[in-house]
């Protein structure tokens, strides 16, 4: 008898227990939904006038280039700005582009996600970041660049400090390079190129400034 | 009260106890405060009170005229406080469709930073926020 009673207690306690967790969860996600709207509706203004597409100059977004973009990435574009974005591709290992009306949305797996309405450089969008080989504080870096180039560009070059020059070809619109044992400060030149002219060019401290 | 009814107010008591660090831990939260103006003087920085886990981070920025260029940066920096793990490359953020930006990378527990680089000719607000899985 007293251990039913014990039994039915304990039932009751766990079912409470789950109940809370239950409520907890939805409160989380309702919540996180409504602070994921409000924030996105503050974000929002009117395209700014007087601007070509970038979108309809990426040949890569308008015929079957790559694959269709992966879960992680559509969960990504949506995050940034929901919508529909039917010609996504994942176009580079970890990197899919998709237009956004005008602009472009580049979103890699482990680096920037973002829309664009213009390039940062010219005719390319110049990205990148500066990572440790390994999560130690004595490890080397390593500088990953990747970015969006319209279709009359062929290469990106990135010239570093000891003289060597790293050539980062651009297919389907994208390009994406990793540059081993190097730091920002080891950086010195971006070059954009069509066949062999460059048509733009600037100091990689805009891009990736430099720490000493 | 019924015998059974008490048992499951409390561990519904319990479970919403249980329930309180993780709904302040998981999810995406502000770093240094939301509508701050990262703007506001040359190199302007906010970064976490401690050491904490961050799978990704984001910015938010005020839509404004003129644009700036790329000027902001993400960072996550070791618990000495003086050695970057990760550091992004620069971003502009001024449009609507510039905002938000998204640094998808894991920073594990370091200190969460969003950065500027240089004054812009206005002075829009920001909102940079970490995300946590832990």
């Amino acid at each position: 008898m007293r251990g039913m009673k014990v039994t039915k207690s304990l039932k009751s306690f766990l079912t409470g227990v789950a109940l809370a967790f239950a409520a907890g969860s939805l409160a989380i996600a309702v919540g996180w939904k409504m602070y994921a709207d409000a924030t996105a509706t503050a974000a929002t203004s009117a395209p700014t006038p007087g601007k070509q597409s970038i979108a309809k100059s990426l040949r890569a977004l308008h015929g079957a280039a790559g694959l269709p973009a992966p879960t992680w990435a559509r969960q990504t574009l949506q995050d940034l700005h929901p919508g529909t974005y039917a010609d996504a591709r994942l176009l580079a290992p970890d990197l899919v582009l998709a237009s956004r009306g005008d602009g472009v949305c580049l979103v890699t797996r482990r680096g920037l996600s973002q829309c664009r309405d213009r390039f940062n450089l010219g005719h390319a969008w110049i990205a990148g970041d500066m990572i440790r080989q390994t999560d130690s504080v004595d490890a080397p870096f390593d500088v990953h660049i990747y970015g969006v180039a319209l279709d009359t560009v062929d290469v990106i070059h990135v010239a570093k400090g000891d003289g060597t020059l790293v050539r980062i070809p651009v297919r389907n619109n994208v390009f994406r390079a990793t540059l081993p044992d190097t730091e920002f400060d080891d950086l010195n030149r971006i070059d954009v190129a069509t066949g062999t002219d460059v048509v733009s060019s600037t100091p990689a401290e805009r891009f990736f400034p430099k720490l000493r | 009260m019924s015998l059974s009814r008490r048992w499951l107010a409390l561990g519904f008591l319990t479970g919403s106890l249980a329930m309180a660090p993780v709904a302040l831990a998981v999810g995406w939260t502000d770093v240094g405060g939301a509508g701050i103006r990262l703007n506001e003087r040359v190199g302007l920085e906010v970064h976490t009170a401690n050491p904490v886990y961050s799978s990704q981070m984001r910015l938010y920025v005020t839509v404004h005229s003129p644009c700036g260029g790329d000027n902001f940066q993400f960072g996550y920096i070791y618990p000495d406080g003086g050695s970057y793990y990760a550091l992004s490359g620069t971003y502009e953020i001024c449009t609507a469709q510039e905002t938000p930006a998204y640094w998808n990378v894991n920073g594990g527990n370091k200190f969460a930073q969003c950065k500027e680089i240089f004054e812009e000719p206005s002075n829009p607000t920001s909102t940079c926020q970490r995300y946590s899985t832990t």
